[in-house]
């Protein structure tokens, strides 16, 4: 049986297979990065308070959410680029 | 001569006398499904029938033709698939073989009766339903009591009316080959080692990583549609909304004042510019009107009609097929279990239509000879239609009957006429369009009023008009994640898929609610689910495409186009070959063990709010642990780490159930007086 070095995901804790996040939130990292542009054309506004904006919505999935209590409370925005 | 258990078997011994009667010859013996068909076969063939009883198994007796016969309804599948191979750790496991099933004594005398009478008898009759499952069963019997020593043939029939019946059993089909029962018997095969297999994989993987023995099992076809909903959970967990504008404008023409749409909008200056139209013109550049005629709906086949039912009365996939399965054993409706949406003449469209005018007096004013027809036909089966025969029904069983019945009247019905108009504006730079419609003949939606055409009125217009903006309203949106599966909207993508089949895509979805993979009417995958598909979404076992191309061959079967051993051996090197590429996941075991730790799925302790729900330890997606009602949703935050059992008492302050966690008891309820007293 393969023995590796625990890795955990930085958000959640759980096992992580490569890197600082687990599946879900590097597949919510993703889809938040990606979602800027958006916001950006529609409102003109800076990627934190995009953050603070998505967060509100009811439409957010919880894995998004999640990855963004954790970005604002640690002020680590660097994890949103672990997303490869 | 046999003797299970005694008394009534000896009280209708089949001797000598009882088989002779009037007529020297051997006695037919007639194989039913059920009991409720076995006495209508019985009933059809011969108006004064009598029930025997062998040690409590029904045999219906009678004359047809001059001829005694027996009708004996089995009870579903009497054989069932087993291995020897015991050893959890190994697969896959090919080593399979047909044995009666098990552990049950009602099949077991019933196997014991059947075998007499093959023996006694001449000639046998399958009348089991005629598709892959029912040939199988009925195949089944006669192959493992020795029924292939004598001259065999098959019913085929689609109704269980007197009419019908009668007609079946005076043309029935002889058969060189059993290519139902030889599709049928080969799908049990594969599902069964598939479902074995890859059970055992996954089963041997967590107890390499944990040490825990835990009973897992995925099928063939389950795993698929699994990870389907893993998929989708997924999209929805890490969906982010787009922010955009819906834009509508009030429009006046010819003095009428009329509903445009436009564009969506994607910015706040998009927004201003939209706004300013108020007050300006726009010119028509476009329009035309028409005349829609929409056609009935076609027959239903079963799937369609259980999305229907669910559509319009929320009636679950399985529960819809189980009461036209009773509809059916009832004469007033065809055989369900059917792909087709097709009518053919024979069933005699006259005759049922003047019958059911007794109750629908639209039936009398259909205009069509033939009905309206989909593109999909079924060699076994027509569509489902109502036999024309009635009788007094209540709740959903009258629902359903009642679709039926309407949706067959209405294939006859002439059209719907609709007049239709389509104007397109173009207003500085925005194009602006609006759509009018107006029935002007009800036509099927007299008699199938179960589809709404929203009506809408605006002005005749000619191109170079001029539109007054009298309005403008935008309204910011934002997009919705994709929406959960639904049992049936799930079912109607395995259809769309074409993996599994008609009969059995209902009850897969009922297995992966049983084994706590996926939850709630809209499907939500439990943290179980999530680890088990993530799992299998790696590898090349358990893919869309091989499952539908295993479809494909086994349907092969049934047309004759290849053989079963054909397809028996490629897929069990499949397995082989994938089976060994399996690779351990680390990640897998972790999420099972987290699982684990946390006892997720369990009973704490009935609800103390609504009183009826029990108290269930769930684990959110962030590993925090909580307690819910699986009624009311009444939620507790719980502790994080450490095994959670009952205290089997109750909180004298509040009378929530307490928690053990080691030697600490405490009540869950966060406004319990206890906590407070305890803080004070
Ligand atoms: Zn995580």
């Amino acid at each position: 049986m393969p023995k590796q070095q625990a890795k955990k995901c930085l958000v959640c804790g759980s096992y992580s297979e490569e890197g600082l996040l687990c599946f879900k939130h590097r597949t919510a990292a993703k889809s938040l990065t990606e979602g800027y542009k958006y916001w950006k054309e529609a409102f003109n506004i800076s990627f934190n308070e995009y953050l603070k904006e998505v967060r509100k919505r009811s439409e957010t999935g919880t894995w998004v959410k999640e990855i963004i209590d954790y970005v604002i409370t640690s002020n680590d925005f660097n994890i949103l680029l672990e997303t490869g | 001569m046999l003797r299970a258990g005694g008394v009534a078997w000896s009280a209708h011994r089949l001797d000598a006398a009882e088989v002779a009667g009037s007529n020297p010859a051997r006695p037919t013996l007639i194989i039913a499904e059920k009991n409720d068909a076995a006495k209508r076969i019985a009933f059809a063939l011969d108006r004064s029938y009598k029930k025997l009883s062998f040690d409590g198994i029904p045999v219906y007796t009678g004359l047809w033709n001059s001829i005694k016969i027996y009708v004996i309804p089995a009870r579903g599948h009497l054989y069932t698939l087993k291995t020897d191979v015991g050893d959890l750790s190994l697969f896959p496991v090919l080593d399979v073989e047909w044995v009666p099933v098990a552990d049950d004594k009602y099949v077991t005398k019933l196997l014991d009766v059947i075998k007499k009478f093959i023996k006694e008898a001449s000639e046998i009759i399958i009348a089991c339903d005629y598709d892959i499952e029912g040939e199988t069963i009925g195949y089944n019997i006669v192959k493992y009591n020795g029924g292939f020593e004598k001259i065999v043939k098959r019913a085929k029939f689609s109704t269980l009316t007197v009419e019908e019946l009668k007609q079946s059993f005076n043309s029935l089909l002889t058969r060189e080959k059993w290519l139902m029962a030889d599709a049928g018997r080969t799908r049990h095969y594969i599902d069964f080692i598939w479902g074995i297999s890859l059970s055992r994989l996954l089963m041997n993987e967590v107890r390499q990583g944990t040490g825990k023995r835990l009973s897992l099992s995925i099928g063939r076809v389950q795993g698929p549609t699994l990870i389907e909903i893993y998929n989708r959970e997924s999209e929805i967990n890490s969906y982010v909304p787009k922010p955009y504008w819906k834009f509508k404008a009030i429009g006046e023409l010819r003095g009428q004042e009329f509903e445009l749409s436009g564009p969506s909008l994607k910015s706040v200056d998009e927004v201003e510019r939209a706004k300013k139209l108020k007050g300006k013109y726009g010119k028509v550049v476009f329009f035309d009107k028409d005349i829609e005629e929409i056609k009935p709906p076609y027959p239903f086949n079963l799937s369609d009609l259980q999305k229907e039912a669910y559509r319009l009365f929320g009636i679950q996939p399985w529960e819809s097929l189980s009461i036209l399965e009773k509809l059916y054993l009832r004469a007033l409706i065809s055989y369900p279990r059917t792909s087709s949406q097709k009518l053919p003449p024979t069933i005699n469209y006259r005759s049922i239509l003047s019958k059911l005018g007794q109750r629908y007096k639209e039936a009398g004013n259909v205009s069509r000879p033939h009905p309206v027809e989909g593109p999909i036909d079924d060699p076994a089966h027509p569509a489902i239609y109502p036999t024309g025969e009635l009788q007094p029904l209540t709740g959903s069983e009258y629902k359903l009957y009642d679709l039926v019945a309407r949706r067959f009247i209405s294939s006859f019905y002439r059209n719907v006429r609709v007049a239709k108009k389509y104007m397109k504006v173009k207003a500085d730079g925005f194009d602006l369009e609006a759509d009018g419609a107006a029935v002007i003949d009800k036509g099927w939606l007299e008699v199938y009023p179960f589809r709404e055409i929203r009506e809408k009125s605006i002005p005749d217009a000619a191109v170079g008009e001029e539109v007054l903006i009298k309005d403008v309203n935008v309204e910011l949106t934002f997009t919705k994640p994709p929406s959960r599966y639904t049992p049936s909207s799930l079912l109607e993508w395995m259809e769309t898929n074409e993996i599994g089949t008609k009969a059995t895509r209902a009850d897969i979805i009922k297995t992966l609610y049983k084994r706590g993979y996926i939850r709630g009417n809209r499907i939500e995958i439990t943290e179980l689910g999530f680890s088990v598909a993530r799992y299998f979404s790696f590898s090349q076992i358990i893919t869309l495409e091989m499952t539908r191309k295993l479809e494909k061959s086994l349907e092969n079967i049934e047309f004759g186009k290849t053989y079963p051993g054909e397809i028996l051996n490629e897929s069990a090197r499949f397995l082989i070959e994938e089976l060994k590429n399996a690779k351990y996941s680390e990640e897998m075991v972790e999420l099972t063990k987290k699982y684990l730790a946390a006892g997720t799925g369990q009973s704490l302790g009935k609800c103390p709010v609504c009183g009826k729900g029990d108290l269930v330890l769930h684990i959110s997606q962030a590993g925090k642990r909580y307690l819910k009602c699986n009624v009311c949703g009444a939620s507790a935050p719980l502790p994080r780490k450490g095994k959670l059992v009952s205290a089997k008492k109750s909180c004298s302050y509040c009378g929530w159930p307490l928690i053990k966690r080691g030697g600490w008891v405490f009540c869950p309820n966060p406004n319990c007086p206890s906590s407070k007293l305890k803080n004070a």
